[in-house]
């Protein structure tokens, strides 16, 4: 496997990164803490972009929030950073080890990559309350957090995943009560490429497969191929597998290559992969040479790819400066998806063979307890609906807000479709219309 | 037979004609402008101007059943995006309150009726109301209208720039709920005619 940084050799990473990464520190946080009936989401970092337009809107389109209700629906983001990006802990507090010209520059100090570590910032779920680690993904974060929460500070749980009947049996025996899902929307991941790539239009659901496990490792390796390079050696960008979209890319290619065992050091065996961030387009567009560029493919979610075009993304200069809000015109420098494309950009069907083009849906969900569905306490102030009733799910009644004309419109402005399911307490959907 | 008025009854007719024409033309200025004067039990220091509901075929809606859907096909404002903004891609969110006795108007609960729609000129705020949002019933089956049958409904105003104008006063309409209809017991009286192009197609 290639790495970024080899010219330094693999156990070793340079300062500069180091400096880089500490200057990208997220610190602890202490920034707004909900009231006892806000309500609190955490979870997912793909999912939080839509509900965060679900609570607060986006430009012109009012969220919940909006309506000056008493009460507020109040998501925490994953990783502490707004765009869903890691953070790390300060490398310079490392143990060093100093180059001798043979392994690294001469005289300069190094660290292990192994040694640094994901940060882990503390937030305060409710107000007045100590400080907890920010849950963070969609399986501890979400799913498993809100499973965990005796405290009842957090609500609602964001998962692409579906709940499984050892989920159930844990919330009930936990929390006393079992869960419910309401799917509120569908993403779907493809392949993006660099905009002048060498990849063909389309790649397969095999071809992916083959890939990333290391069969094929030129253009011309796959059959059909009838682009530009066909002897130029394919750039397989990894994910991190604590990634959210790194779950999903391998559940998508297990159910598209039913007759394979696959798993993830199946999908990591290509020796000429790249290790990359999730949802971030500068993993193709910031490879340092043309042959890695027109080269490289990346799992990447639509959704994701619609918001950067949007401009809702900013770039941030990573260790370059700090303090843009002060510096750059109009307080920011908005990110972009130029240079990259989306493979199959249009599709919209999950077709478990291994001949069709690469691609999944994946669900953005709310998990909430049966408790609160359930409860007869209103929510705001003079109304009758339970905040479950209010915002995700109201069998029987008015539409919740997700359905509402106001809540799809942010659905759809956060690049993903609307598409509404209820999952029951035996993860059976119910009938909701 | 033909009757001629003598002279000393000519000025009593007159009177009587003068009065009836005062008391026609009272009673055609209450019906037109009667919603405007009315009173509604809350004082809202935000509302700014009047919203007029308009149907698709360009008249004033000013009652119907609380499961009509949509209650109003467009609803129409007067009060104009504040000069100083952008009106690139400005926007109307048609919100509905609940009033509640002595809770000031700051203090309402509520929800947006429709999503954000894109008027056509700044001066002239509209937005529409989809089959899809909420009817009267739903709002006031989540929340009651309690306070003597009124729903409050406002015109919020935003731009792609500014966001949604949330701190800036808005245009309103007064309903009344009775059983299973509505009625507008305060708002506007703009002309529904061109209703449809005050909002981009």
């Amino acid at each position: 496997m290639l790495d970024r940084r080899k010219s330094v050799g693999a156990a070793f990473v340079a300062v500069a990164t180091a400096s880089t990464l500490a200057l990208t520190l997220t610190p602890a946080e202490a920034d707004f803490s909900p009231q006892p009936n806000d309500v609190v989401s955490t979870g997912s970092d793909i999912i939080q972009n839509s509900f965060n337009f679900l609570a607060d809107g986006y430009h012109e389109f009012p969220g919940y929030n909006a309506a000056g209700n008493r009460w507020r629906f109040v998501n925490f983001d994953s990783s502490g950073d707004a765009q869903g990006r890691s953070a790390f802990t300060d490398p310079r507090l490392l143990p060093t080890v100093t180059g001798n010209g043979t392994v690294g520059e001469n005289g300069i100090k190094y660290v292990k990559q192994t040694d640094i570590k994901l940060l882990n910032p503390t937030i305060s779920l409710r107000a007045g309350q100590d400080l907890v680690v920010r849950p963070s993904g969609g399986g501890g974060g979400g799913r498993d957090a809100i499973i965990n929460d005796d405290q009842g500070w957090i609500d609602i749980g964001r998962s692409p995943d579906p709940l499984t009947p050892e989920n159930q049996a844990l919330a009930q025996s936990k929390l006393d009560t079992k869960l419910i899902r309401v799917q509120i929307a569908t993403d779907r991941q493809l392949i993006a490429t660099s905009t002048d790539s060498n990849a063909p239009a389309t790649l397969s659901a095999e071809a992916i497969l083959k890939i990333y496990h290391g069969d094929y490792k030129k253009w011309g390796d796959i059959p059909g191929y009838s682009g530009p390079a066909p002897t130029e050696t394919i750039i397989p960008l990894l994910l991190p597998t604590d990634a959210g979209m790194w779950n999903t890319f391998l559940a998508n290619v297990k159910r598209q290559n039913p007759a394979v065992a696959v798993t993830a050091d199946y999908l990591r065996g290509n020796t000429n992969s790249i290790g990359v961030q999730q949802n971030d387009p500068t993993a193709i567009t910031g490879l340092t040479t043309d042959a890695l560029r027109k080269n490289a493919i990346v799992p990447f979610p639509r959704g994701r790819f619609r918001t950067l075009n949007k401009g809702y993304y900013t770039t941030t200069s990573d260790g370059a400066k700090t303090n843009n809000y002060n510096t750059e015109p109009g307080h920011r420098t908005a990110a972009s998806a130029a240079g990259i494309k989306l493979l199959d950009a249009d599709s919209e069907v999950d077709i478990a063979e291994n001949t069709a083009p690469y691609g999944g849906n994946f669900a953005y969900n709310a998990i909430v307890r049966e408790r609160d569905l359930n409860s007869t306490t209103p929510w705001q102030p003079g109304s009758t609906l339970n905040w479950v009733k209010a915002l995700f799910y109201n069998p029987g009644g008015p539409k919740p807000f997700v359905r509402t004309p106001a809540g799809e419109q942010l659905l759809t402005a956060a690049g993903v479709t609307p598409n509404y399911h209820v999952f029951g307490t035996n993860n059976a959907e119910i009938e909701t219309d | 037979m033909t009757t001629t008025l003598t002279r000393s009854r000519r000025p009593i007719v007159i009177a009587v004609a003068v009065g009836c024409v005062a008391i026609v033309a009272a009673l055609v200025f209450w019906r037109v402008n009667g919603e405007a004067a009315a009173t509604v039990p809350y004082d809202d220091a935000k509302s700014a101007g009047l919203l007029t509901l308009c149907s698709a075929d360009g008249k004033a809606v000013t009652e119907g059943k609380l499961d009509d859907s949509p209650f109003a096909d467009i609803v129409l404002g007067e009060t104009a995006l504040p000069s100083h903004l952008d009106p690139t891609g400005a926007v109307a969110t048609l919100f509905a309150y609940q009033p509640r006795d002595g809770v000031a108007t700051t203090e309402f609960s509520g929800n947006a009726i429709t999503a954000a729609v894109e008027f056509a000129e700044p001066d002239e705020p509209a937005a529409r109301v989809d089959e899809g949002a909420w009817t009267i019933g739903d709002f006031v089956t989540a929340f009651p209208a309690d306070d003597d049958g009124y729903v409050q409904l406002r015109l919020v105003l935003g731009t792609p720039e500014a966001g949604t104008l949330s701190d800036q006063p808005y245009d309103t309409a007064d309903l009344r709920v009775d059983g299973d209809a509505w009625e507008l017991v305060r708002g506007g009286t703009a002309s529904c005619a061109d209703a449809e192009s005050a909002l981009l197609p």
